[in-house]
């Protein structure tokens, strides 16, 4: 029997992605008017996606990585932050973070049951 | 940033961007309450004020690009823009040949930042209250 | 362009690899338990499996005490900044209640495992 916990180790990094998501937003949103921000964004499930396709197991290695956003253009300040592509973002991060957190509530759940009822 | 901070560090951004806007919204309405002030203590009229915001930059090896939010750098004059010059003889601060310079504030510009900072501010004040919410969610988990 | 989250069903893909594993280990732990109990049967018929279940309760007793450790060491790792989302304090919390009441099964089932013995002896 392994350690209880080792198989979520995937959810854990989609959390912990989504969390760091929310955090690189909240600095967008907080740099919305200052002239020459670049917005960020944030790689991972693209990353994530290329290791389980490659199916070696090198998907817990994958780290979440913020990266510039040069490809949106940007007003006559140099600002290319949209207060509503951030707050779209946000809401959809926000359901990721639902979804991740009930998913592995389910788990423990489900593992509680299994305690018990296990005989 | 270290220690306990990092669980809040999505909130803390969301504070600064609460703060900085707060600082422009100050200003905009000194400038606005000064539309018309011909004669300051320093002498001649009064001289818009602007507010220089610059991100907050963590410089962490593994993450050059992570902002912790924004900061208010400067409160300065406004130097580029021209006062107004009006012709009015009878003003208590004519010039020799009768011109009054009038404070380089427009209003109808001012109030348009008003609002640009208000909408800011209420979108950093949603992001917080999301990053409360997902909290909660997160530690409901543990019951 | 702008970025879109979950576009593609890249989201889809990485929760249905996270429910394959979710289910995986409930399954561990079924088979752990009844593992358990098939050991306390076969010694008490006196076979070699006394052996393998001394061996299970052994690894049982040390993941839950790796569990207990991890939920000890949190109020340290939140104070030197190692812990990054609340989803793994309250993580951290839940599996160390979990494991604690599975060891509390495994005490359980050894305390019947005996009188079944006790029984048989008289």
């Amino acid at each position: 029997m392994e350690a209880i916990g080792r198989e979520t180790e995937l959810l854990f990094q989609l959390l912990r992605a989504t969390s760091l998501r929310a955090q690189v937003i909240a600095g967008n949103v907080a740099n919305q008017n200052t002239p020459g921000y670049t917005r960020r964004t944030v790689h991972f499930e693209e990353k994530l996606r290329e290791a389980l396709l490659a199916g070696r197991g090198g998907e817990l290695g994958v780290e979440p990585e913020i990266a510039l956003d040069k490809a949106t253009p940007a007003r006559p300040d140099g600002n290319n932050v949209t207060l509503e592509v951030e707050l779209n973002a946000m809401r959809e991060n926000r359901l990721l973070y639902e979804a991740y957190t009930t998913i592995l509530g389910g788990h423990y759940e489900l593992l509680r049951s299994s305690i018990k009822d296990g005989n | 940033m270290s220690g306990i901070e990092k669980l809040f560090s999505g909130m803390r951004a969301s504070s600064t961007g609460l703060a900085a806007e707060r600082v422009r919204m100050d200003v905009i309405a000194e400038n606005i309450a000064n539309a018309q002030t011909t004669r300051t203590p320093e002498g001649g009229p009064y001289r818009r004020k602007i507010v220089r915001f610059e991100p907050l930059l963590l410089e962490a090896a593994g993450r050059p690009f992570e902002t912790l939010g924004v900061r208010p750098s400067a409160v300065e004059a406004d130097r580029l823009t021209p006062f107004g010059i009006l012709h009015e003889p009878g003003h208590p601060d004519a010039d020799a040949r009768g011109f009054v310079r009038y404070p380089n504030v427009n209003t109808v510009m001012e109030m348009t930042d008003l609002i640009t900072a208000m909408r800011a501010y209420e979108a950093n004040l949603a992001v917080q209250q999301g990053f409360f919410q997902m909290a909660e969610r997160a530690l409901q988990l543990a019951r | 362009m702008v970025e879109r989250i979950g576009s593609g069903g890249l989201q889809r893909e990485a929760i249905l690899a996270a429910l394959r594993r979710q289910s995986a280990q409930a399954d561990a732990v079924r088979e752990a338990s009844a593992e358990i109990a098939g050991g306390a049967a076969a010694g008490k018929a006196g076979e070699a499996g006394v052996p393998a279940f001394a061996q299970t309760l052994e690894q049982g007793l040390r993941a839950v005490d790796a569990e207990v450790r991890a939920a000890e060491r949190l109020p340290e790792d939140m104070a030197l900044g190692r812990v990054e989302d609340f989803a793994e304090v309250a993580a951290r919390v839940k599996r160390a209640d979990l494991s604690f009441k599975f060891a509390m099964e495994i005490r359980n089932k050894l305390i019947d495992a005996y009188r079944e013995v006790m029984r048989m002896q008289i």
